[in-house]
């Protein structure tokens, strides 16, 4: 009975003795390696950041005319499609300038939603600003080839191959022409341009018989004059 | 006696190596996976927009700002890619920019942006005449949310 007690004994001790031998030899990675202790707490830093976003979503900001309200869900037409908001309970709503409530709102208004995305046509609005829509300038773009070139008039006519189009350029005073020269973009005269030239036009268009632009911005391709021969 | 403490020894020694080469292996698989979910997760967050091009039309991809982005500084850096040397315009609510890209298509422009609701439309056409639009909606605002 003594000595099973004893061989007991001892096989416990050397077990335990050798696990503690053995495992403080073994390397461990957190002691020798402290790039992967980096790796790991980068991964836990971006789990938890992708946590984060998962539950509070990506700030975004829609905007456009209200077209339906529907409780807290308005439905909001935009440029890019319909895009709904759902208007949280501690949401901000200002009403040019003042503050408002949900039931102040109308279809047909402009606003501005700001919150966070739940998916990508769906926002949990916290502020929601009503006010007046800043309309762009009208402002016409134009590509093409110089074709005609009136000096007296500084006029230019330009044309459009892959639409099919001829647009009058209307040049004044306070039109800038520009073209890339070594690299930079500077500033050239009006008598720079030459029939073949490859331009294109910003600015503010009449509609006519053929498009017709008072040109705010000339900008010149450089490299690409191709004096066009005229058609016999 | 001095038999069986021999034998005792032995099997003590041998059950505590089987031991600790489990722990080590186990240490080591899950090294293993740390690493395999690093990878993933790097390999997830490159997500780039890419445009598709039809005919007479050439890509234009914009990097930042993202659509729909909220910013909280007047001036913004419209920043992407496009063809090689194409002539970009950028037409926003205060003016208007038109410049070229660099010889790898790239371009980056400030421009100012008015409170509120901003349309963005960036153009770009490459030598030709091929052209591609797109629609940038910002809002400018300071207001925490």
């Amino acid at each position: 009975m003594k000595e099973k007690f004893t061989i007991f004994i001892l096989i416990t001790i050397c077990f335990l003795l050798s696990a503690i031998a053995v495992k403080a030899v073994s390397p461990t990675p957190e002691a020798t390696d402290s790039a992967v202790q980096e790796i790991r707490d980068k991964v836990k830093e971006i789990v938890r950041e992708k946590i984060e976003d998962t539950q509070k979503g990506q700030k975004a900001g829609f905007f456009g005319e209200i077209s339906k309200i529907t409780d807290s869900l308005l439905t909001l037409q935009t440029n890019q499609g319909d895009k709904q908001l759902n208007v949280a309970t501690d949401a901000a709503i200002i009403k040019s300038g003042k503050k408002a409530t949900l039931e102040d709102l109308e279809t047909g208004s402009f606003a501005i939603g700001m919150g966070y995305l739940e998916d990508d046509n769906l926002l949990n609005t916290k502020r929601l600003v009503i006010g007046k829509k800043t309309e762009l300038p009208a402002r016409e773009v134009a590509f093409g080839q110089v074709t005609d070139i009136s000096s007296e008039e500084e006029i230019l006519t330009i044309k459009n191959e892959k639409k099919n189009l001829i647009y009058t350029l209307e040049i004044n005073s306070k039109t800038v022409i520009t073209k890339k020269v070594d690299g930079k973009i500077t500033k050239i005269k009006f008598e720079n341009i030459v029939k073949g030239d490859k331009l294109v036009a910003v600015g503010t268009p009449s509609e006519n018989e053929h498009k017709i632009i008072t040109a705010k911005i000339i900008h010149v391709i450089p490299g690409l004059s191709k004096e066009t021969s005229p058609t016999p | 006696m001095k038999k069986e403490i021999l034998i005792a020894i032995i099997i003590g020694f041998i059950l505590g190596l089987v031991i600790t080469f489990g722990i080590w292996t186990a240490n080591k698989s899950l090294q293993e996976n740390t690493q395999t979910q690093t990878t993933e997760v790097n390999e997830s967050q490159p997500i780039v927009e890419t445009s598709p091009t039809e005919e007479g039309q050439i890509s234009l991809i914009i990097s930042s700002p993202e659509n729909n982005t909220i910013v909280n500084q007047a001036k913004v850096e419209i920043s992407g890619q496009t063809v090689a040397q194409a002539t970009v315009i950028i037409l926003f609510e205060e003016g208007e920019e038109v410049f070229q890209a660099d010889e790898k298509g790239e371009f980056s422009q400030e421009i100012n942006l008015v409170g509120g609701a901003n349309e963005i439309k960036i153009t770009a056409f490459d030598a030709e005449g091929n052209e591609t639009n797109k629609t940038l909606n910002l809002v400018y605002s300071s207001v925490e949310i």
